[in-house]
């Protein structure tokens, strides 16, 4: 009969585990919603094994966006709990809005967690691609800052050996913000031209061009 | 045997009755002749007034002007005025006599009268008949044919919407404005040369839409379309060097701007969309390109 029960236990704690593991996926894949949050976390912060767990689920994720990125010491938890035991002391009873704030903490912790993690990626890649770039001959759109792209734009200038040491390379721009802000400048280069020989002469689009018109007016002046 | 010949005989006589019956109705074609009035400067009246524009980013206002000056000398817009003998093709489709459906071959049109405080309204909505231009409602003042708002939308979402306010009309007065002088301001304003044949071609355009102008200058190469009331234009451009594949887009209210980068054999050629129509219509046009002295 103990053994039965105990089995039982087993296959619950099974489930449970698996429900937990799914929701830890789902926090990765930044799909979580607070209350099940709430329950992963408690979860976490009373499960050793699946502590162990979220934090290789870090290191993959890292490993999979191409991250150099030493395994991180996932102990937020940790930290706060030692802190409050250096303290000397219980927690406080926290009032009812504090208890409302958590959550909305623990999600601001995640997400700034993800920004510390992206931006150390965002280095590491920087700092791979910044040779190539530096060492490109040919120039490339990738190879210039967005915001130089004059009215002529994607003329990019090589830079001479001399310049490449000296000069800090641009930061990647990513190909589709680049051409969002080709797009952005096309706009306001031909809007003028479309509206003077097209825009203006339907009643349906007079005034889109009629304003188009006058914006392109005080942008030459 | 007979039920398949009768079915044949009862699709052929409904498609036979589909063509023939008139492809625009009674309330098309009075809400073109409202169309024309408005483009007309015979029928307009000298204004001027505070336009509100609203679009997905905020709204921002503009003192706008037809035919006479902004009292208060702020920072203003003058509405050209259209001279009835207009040469742009977006007239010539919505004048065109010999069809008085005109542009309701591409657009179903809505109706409505109104009175605004004490001034009688026509509320025009055309809805596109495809999905490859935008739908559009204007208010109009009918004693002047003054447009009072616009609003551009797609499907059912508004793009931008102009509003005229604190209207002032010029009474009695001729339009300040030389109808020849304000079109060669709007059709001289391109300082464009002609430079011979392009290098490519449009395979496709949404129905209706026919070349209005084309033009080139040290920059870029450019094609305009217009269907009558939607218009758009494609400009193409060779840069020197190499570029990454590429596109993207941007709205400013309810003109779009797409732009694509591409690879011509060892040509590199950035061609972008700019024009009041969706971003669908857009991509389906630069993919129509065609390259006639460029091995792909």
């Amino acid at each position: 009969m103990a053994n039965r029960e105990v089995s039982v236990a087993n296959k619950q704690d099974a489930a449970q585990g698996s429900e937990y593991d799914e929701l830890l996926s789902r926090l990765m894949d930044g799909d979580l919603d607070e209350f099940s949050m709430q329950r992963l976390l408690k979860h976490v912060g009373e499960n050793e094994a699946m502590r162990a767990t979220w934090q290789r689920y870090q290191v993959n994720r890292q490993l999979m966006l191409g991250a150099n990125v030493a395994p991180p010491g996932l102990s937020i938890a940790d930290r706060v709990r030692d802190e409050l035991e250096r303290r000397g002391g219980r927690p406080v009873r926290q009032s009812a809005w504090l208890k409302q704030l958590r959550p909305l903490a623990v999600a601001a912790s995640v997400a700034c967690l993800g920004v510390v993690l992206g931006s150390q990626w965002q280095q590491s890649v920087t700092q791979q691609e910044a040779p190539s770039i530096a060492a490109s001959a040919v120039p490339t759109v990738r190879s210039m800052p967005v915001m130089p792209l004059d009215s002529v734009g994607l003329q990019a200038i090589p830079a001479s050996f001399e310049q490449s040491q000296t000069l800090r390379a641009p930061t990647p721009v990513p190909i589709e913000g680049l051409y969002q802000e080709l797009a952005r400048q096309r706009l306001e280069l031909y809007a003028g031209r479309h509206a003077a020989a097209g825009a203006l002469h339907t009643p349906t689009t007079l005034m889109t061009g009629t304003l188009a018109k006058a914006e392109a007016e005080a942008g030459k002046r | 045997m007979l039920a398949p010949k009768a079915l044949c005989a009862l699709a052929l006589a409904l498609t036979m009755r589909a063509t023939a019956e008139p492809i625009c109705t009674e309330e098309d074609q009075q809400a073109v002749h409202r169309l024309r009035n408005v483009l007309q400067s015979a029928h307009a009246s000298s204004f001027a007034a505070r336009a509100v524009v609203q679009t997905a980013v905020g709204a921002q206002q503009i003192v706008v002007t037809r035919g006479m000056p902004d009292a208060n000398g702020t920072y203003s817009v003058e509405i050209p005025d259209h001279a009835s003998d207009c040469n742009n093709l977006s007239h010539r489709l919505l004048m065109a006599s010999e069809s008085h459906c005109s542009v309701a071959r591409w657009y179903k049109f809505q109706l409505q009268h109104e009175v605004i405080g004490s001034e009688p309204v026509t509320i025009i909505t055309a809805l596109p008949k495809d999905v490859y231009r935008h739908g559009y409602q204007l208010v109009i003042d009918e004693r002047n044919d003054i447009v009072l708002r616009s609003t551009t939308f797609n499907g059912t979402n508004a793009l931008e919407n102009v509003e005229l306010r604190a209207l002032s009309i010029a009474v009695d007065e001729v339009s300040g404005t030389d109808p020849q002088a304000a079109q060669g301001a709007v059709l001289g304003s391109d300082e464009s040369v002609e430079l011979g044949d392009f290098d490519w071609a449009v395979s496709w355009t949404p129905a209706g839409f026919e070349q209005a102008a084309r033009s080139a200058n040290e920059l870029a190469q450019m094609r305009t379309y217009t269907d009558g009331l939607s218009t758009f234009s494609i400009f193409v451009e060779f840069p020197k060097g190499e570029i990454r594949i590429g596109e993207g887009m941007v709205n400013r209210g309810a003109t779009l701007a797409y732009t694509r980068g591409l690879h011509i054999g060892t040509q590199s050629v950035l061609v972008s969309v700019i024009g009041e129509i969706p971003i669908n219509t857009a991509r389906m046009l630069v993919e129509s390109l065609e390259w006639l002295h460029h091995a792909e």
